[in-house]
């Protein structure tokens, strides 16, 4: 389906609501006596009903009309909320997010389970209303008399005008507004609210305290009304549509000043309401107010915690007009292709920042000293609109943790820290996968069942905490669990079973830990529908280090698992710094950089024959840069003595290079697909000079340096006990 | 301000009755509801209204009832009425069609 502008911005904030009704049916399971939550699951329902109306996505509004009502009655406490309604919402959220898809793919709809949820959601009506009918026999007459259920009987539109003070100073005149009403239909009756209206001691002649109730006969949509009032600032506009629900009109009241009696007469004066309506409206209102137990302050019939409510309604209604003002919604490929551009501008920037130190051109260099500048503003700025809390992320795994505890029959709750922790859109988008996985996994393998976490002395309820963090030029993430923890000794045997691990092998916790990330590795007993077929963990680690990121594992037996992710902040441009090793030149991210070292002759002796050396005290390994690319036979440079230091993960290395050249923007391109499994490298930039530098991917570089390190020794040692079979291939 | 034997008192209004004149339209109105309990106010030789004074002249029309003076407005001219009419301010508030 072909979407258009506007559809698109009802999909987005549609699934946006359905966001929010989420985590307040979460957060109403914990506090079910919390009106504000209802309200936020109502008001999702009621906006993206209203929405779909503008459109006419008929299956969506017929549905949401339903859950509305049903909501309705929940918020007006005729219908107890109970884990089973919280469930049945859920999964009325799962069946309107799916209409919604449906718009964006035509993808099927389940109709069956459309089915299933509108039979639950009358059924727990009709339960509602049994009660409401012992409850309250007159409620019942009242429904019967006006015989429309809970809707008026009036065709037209209602407005309620009521000017703001400022209208006549700001040149506003209320002519120009009924013209335009008049335009859109027919003005059917109408009626001055004077109730406002202030003696004349206290009248202040420039203020505007006009006000007015009318009903319009037109076949305009709300919109179209709505745009009448774009410029009555600080009025109060209420539009109820044509046969609008009496809980609506309730509403109305009650924002309203006025004393809901005389306004209550007004309407019925002008046929907006019968007598009957108006009365079940007010009765309403009264019920809703005895629920809050709170002694109700009646100022002109208002109730403060329900004029609360519709203040914050129309703040929110304003501040939605206002946001709409300050936001532009673009799509995600626009900013990518900005951000594309701007790298593009950064190299041309270098090229020309080249040429001008070639033709030792002072006014050039100067010019282009302030255009880098204003360059590397860009880049930050497009950066910056890619950034995205993880937030929205995190608040994801509510549902799936809540979903999956109750399949595992496990009381388990998520705690976020850091959700404000901005990260680059594209890697947001790709690490919410794996870390479902991840949760999943926890849920699964690591937290205990309820009795066997009392045996133990810990809290029935087991909790899983995500943290975000940044560190070092990366974003942390985190995801632990409080349950038993991995076994090491049971993994390194399974492990040994299957052949990954050979009988002979000795290895650290950590590197036994790293053992669940290899394909086919499951330490569960038993395969469960969420985990524990062995897929999943080598995806969340191919996942994860296809973003340039890396996961590490941390246990302590009985106690829980950490999993810590670090990602790279961005997948676009980097600050560099830049190097040369023999005659190639390569980018080290500066974020990775702790410092720059010149080695003295006697270090430089120590470190060609040692690999390490003595930094103030500390012993920091080093790698023979040339050696280790193997680019050093024929170049190899009599003045190396440069070492740059690096930090990844709380390690440092030093890397030995021939020359410093300075910190460089570079703009990461990807390595080609031959060379995707070279590694140490995380792409290539083209310098100014159009010359080509490879990227240095530090934490793999790292890694691989370890690694390589440790083979080595195991070399040294089975050439020291004198075992002799094949040799194991270095690269 | 003319004040009658019978204790009536009439205003006459004259010239624009806009929202630049109204401060002072609104103390001879207020202070003129305050004096008798029978007011008339001629509108005959108003030439330029607007929302504003329309406003005002429902204000003291609330405020007479309030009072229970009678207020009268006379005069009044096609250009007031169909300003009160247009912004929907009904002629029984303000009085306009005691004439």
């Amino acid at each position: 389906m072909l979407l258009d502008e506007n559809t698109r911005i009802f999909i987005s904030e549609s699934y946006e609501l359905l966001d929010d009704m989420e985590k307040a049916l979460l957060e109403l399971e914990r506090s079910p006596n919390d009106a504000d939550l209802i309200n936020r699951v109502f008001r999702a329902a009621h906006t993206i009903k209203g929405s779909a109306g503008l459109f006419g996505f008929v299956n969506i509004i017929e549905f949401t009309h339903v859950v509305e009502n049903l909501l309705d009655d929940v918020r007006n406490c005729l219908i107890p909320i109970t884990g089973d309604l919280i469930s049945l919402f859920m999964r009325v959220k799962d069946h309107i997010a799916s209409l919604i898809k449906n718009l964006v793919d035509d993808s099927e709809i389940d109709v069956n389970e459309e089915k299933i949820l509108l039979g639950r959601l009358n059924s727990f009506k009709a339960g509602g209303d049994e009660k409401i009918q012992e409850a309250e026999v007159v409620a019942t007459d009242v429904e019967v008399e006006s015989g429309s259920g809970d809707q008026v009987e009036s065709e037209c539109w209602h407005i309620s005008i009521r000017l703001g003070e400022d209208t006549f100073r700001l040149g506003f005149s209320p002519l120009v507004m009924f013209d335009q009403l008049r335009a859109l239909g027919e003005i059917v009756s109408i009626r001055m609210a004077n109730e406002s209206m202030p003696s004349m001691d206290s009248y202040d002649p420039e203020n505007c305290y006009l006000g007015w109730e009318l009903t319009l006969k037109s076949g305009v949509d709300k919109n179209t009304i709505a745009e009448v009032f774009d410029f009555f600032d600080g009025s109060r506009i209420s539009i109820l549509p044509p046969r609008s629900r009496i809980s609506d009109y309730q509403r109305m009241l009650e924002e309203l000043p006025e004393n809901d009696q005389v306004l209550g007469q007004l309407l019925i004066e002008i046929g907006a309401l019968t007598e009957n309506e108006l009365q079940q409206a007010l009765r309403h209102q009264e019920e809703n107010g005895g629920l809050s137990g709170e002694i109700l302050v009646r100022q002109g019939a208002v109730q403060p915690e329900v004029m609360g409510k519709a203040i914050e309604k129309q703040q929110k209604l304003r501040s939605d007009k206002q946001s709409e003002l300050s936001f532009v919604r673009v799509a995600s490929e626009k900013l990518d292709k900005l951000v594309t551009l701007v790298g593009e501008l950064i190299i041309s920037g270098a090229k020309v920042s080249q040429i001008a130190s070639d033709r030792s051109d002072d006014e050039l260099a100067k010019s282009m000293e302030s255009m880098t500048l204003a360059l590397e503003n860009m880049r930050e700025t497009a950066l910056g609109l890619r950034m995205v809390p993880v937030a929205n992320t995190f608040n994801r795994f509510h549902r799936v943790v809540r979903d999956t505890a109750k399949d595992l029959k496990k009381k388990i709750r998520v705690e976020v820290y850091g959700g404000e922790t901005e990260l680059d859109k594209t890697v947001i988008d790709k690490i919410g996968d794996p870390l479902v996985h991840l949760i999943r996994n926890s849920m699964d393998h690591g937290i205990e069942k309820p009795a066997d976490r009392a045996r133990s002395g810990k809290p029935e309820e087991g909790v899983i905490t995500l943290k975000a963090f940044h560190e070092t030029g990366t974003i942390v993430i985190e995801v632990s669990d409080d349950g038993g923890g991995l076994n090491p000794q049971k993994l390194l045997s399974i492990a040994r079973s299957r052949g990954l691990v050979r009988e002979d092998e000795i290895l650290t916790n950590e590197e036994i830990y790293n053992l669940i990330f290899e394909p086919g590795f499951s330490t569960a007993d038993t395969v469960s529908n969420i985990s524990g077929r062995g897929v999943g963990m080598d995806v969340v680690r191919r996942n994860i280090e296809s973003l340039r990121g890396s996961v590490v594992v941390r246990s302590v037996l009985g106690k829980g698992v950490s999993m810590i992710i670090r990602l790279p902040l961005t997948l676009a441009i980097i600050d560099g710094f830049h190097i040369r090793i023999a005659s190639e030149s390569f980018i080290i991210p500066l974020d990775m950089m702790e410092e720059c070292v010149t080695l003295n002759e006697q270090q430089r002796k120590r470190a060609n024959s040692q690999n390490y050396i003595n930094l103030r005290d500390e012993v920091l390994p080093l790698i023979q840069m040339d050696d280790y690319l193997g680019i050093s036979k024929n170049t190899k440079s009599a003045t190396r003595m440069n070492v740059v230091v690096v930090k990844f993960a709380g390690k440092k290395l030093g890397l030995l290079v021939d020359e410093l050249y300075g910190e460089a923007q570079a703009v990461i391109k990807p390595l080609g697909r031959v060379f995707q499994g070279v590694r140490g490298f995380a792409g290539f930039t083209i310098l100014g000079s159009g010359q080509l530098a490879l990227i240095m991917d530090i934490p793999d570089l790292v890694k691989s340096a370890v690694e390589r390190e440790q083979i080595d020794q195991y070399q040294q040692y089975r050439t020291d006990v004198n075992i002799d079979d094949n040799p194991i291939s270095l690269h | 301000m003319n004040i009658s034997e019978n204790n009536s008192v009439r205003l006459d209004l004259k010239g624009d009755c806009t929202i630049y004149e109204i401060s002072d339209l609104y103390i001879k109105i207020r202070d003129l509801v305050k004096v008798s309990p029978h007011v008339t106010v001629d509108l005959a030789e108003v030439e330029k209204v607007d929302a504003s004074f329309i406003q005002l002249l429902v204000a003291a029309q609330l405020e007479a009832k309030r009072n229970k003076i009678k207020l009268v407005f006379s005069g009044v001219s096609d250009t007031v009425r169909s300003m009160a009419e247009s912004i929907c301010c009904q002629i029984a508030s303000t009085g306009l069609d005691a004439d």
